[in-house]
């Protein structure tokens, strides 16, 4: 039973962390690929961990959920890191409708990708 | 004190959590190192104060539910990004929208960047102090009035409570 929920799991972080990787090239600028990229990533390896944790062994637990609360706290500024990055230089949205509330700011979208 | 003190068992249960070890002795060990810790950088790891921000037992009482609602917006985000990076969903709305900072304290604003950024969905692009807006970008801020006021929902339910 625990060999299907590891497997179930492990399939899981696999689909999640295909699909971000996926995004990454469908999506068409820096802001929207970071949605995909960075947190399915964290949604993926959490199920991979917890894929490693179904053995039931104290210590895999311990570092498997030290490693996911750690994830969580730096996966969003990595992500946030980036998208400044992209925002303060002007990085444009290239979807055609895309709102643009910073009208200070020069990321409006372009027609061209 | 009480917040040095539980901030070094915080960092101690780290300890704990890297050696994954159940011996208490490794546990004093690592609020010691954690306290020292403290000590050695002063004021700079812990944040300043804020006014309103009730008792210590009703914030670590709520604590558990604004990790639950984060959570939920986690799997609900991730679904919905999916459903659009696999064409089942259209991404023709994207943008960089205004939220008001409101009454978010230094802390309060830096857990709703990471909140909002740890769900996919939605990235945590700047502050702007002159105006008070934080500026976000949604994968689909085809209603920026809209997510204005569920993120605004969000903190006054959830985080409010933990982190004003």
């Amino acid at each position: 039973m625990t060999a299907v929920a590891a497997d179930v799991l492990t399939l899981l972080g696999l689909l999640l962390l295909t699909v971000g990787v996926y995004g990454v090239v469908r999506l068409p600028d820096a802001y929207t690929q970071l949605h995909s990229a960075s947190k399915a990533g964290f949604l993926g390896v959490a199920a991979l961990l917890a894929a490693a944790s179904v053995s039931g062994e104290g210590a895999i637990i311990a570092r498997a959920f030290l490693i996911v609360a750690l994830l969580a706290v730096t996966t969003p500024v990595a992500s946030h890191a980036v998208a400044r990055a992209a925002y303060r230089r002007g990085e444009r949205m290239r979807t055609p409708n895309a709102v643009n509330e910073t009208k200070d700011r020069d990321v409006q979208p372009t027609r061209s990708p | 004190m009480i917040r040095g003190v539980a901030a070094a068992a915080g960092l101690g249960l780290l300890y704990v959590l890297t050696l994954a070890s159940t011996d208490p002795v490794d546990l004093v060990m690592g609020t010691v190192v954690g306290g020292a810790l403290l000590l050695a950088l002063g004021n700079r790891l812990r944040p300043a104060r804020t006014s309103d921000v009730g008792t210590i037992t009703s914030r670590i009482a709520w604590f558990p539910v604004l990790i639950g609602a984060i959570l939920f917006d986690v799997l609900v985000g991730t679904w919905d990004v999916a459903l659009r990076v696999l064409h089942l969903r259209p991404v023709d709305r994207p943008g960089i929208i205004r939220v008001p900072i409101g009454a978010r304290s230094e802390r309060g604003i830096a857990v709703s960047a990471l909140a909002t950024t740890l769900s996919p969905g939605s990235v945590f692009v700047e502050v702007d102090h002159e105006r008070g807006d934080l500026l976000l970008h949604l994968i689909d801020a085809s209603d920026p009035d809209a997510s204005r006021a569920r993120l605004q929902r969000f903190y006054d339910r959830y985080q409010r409570r933990v982190f004003p």
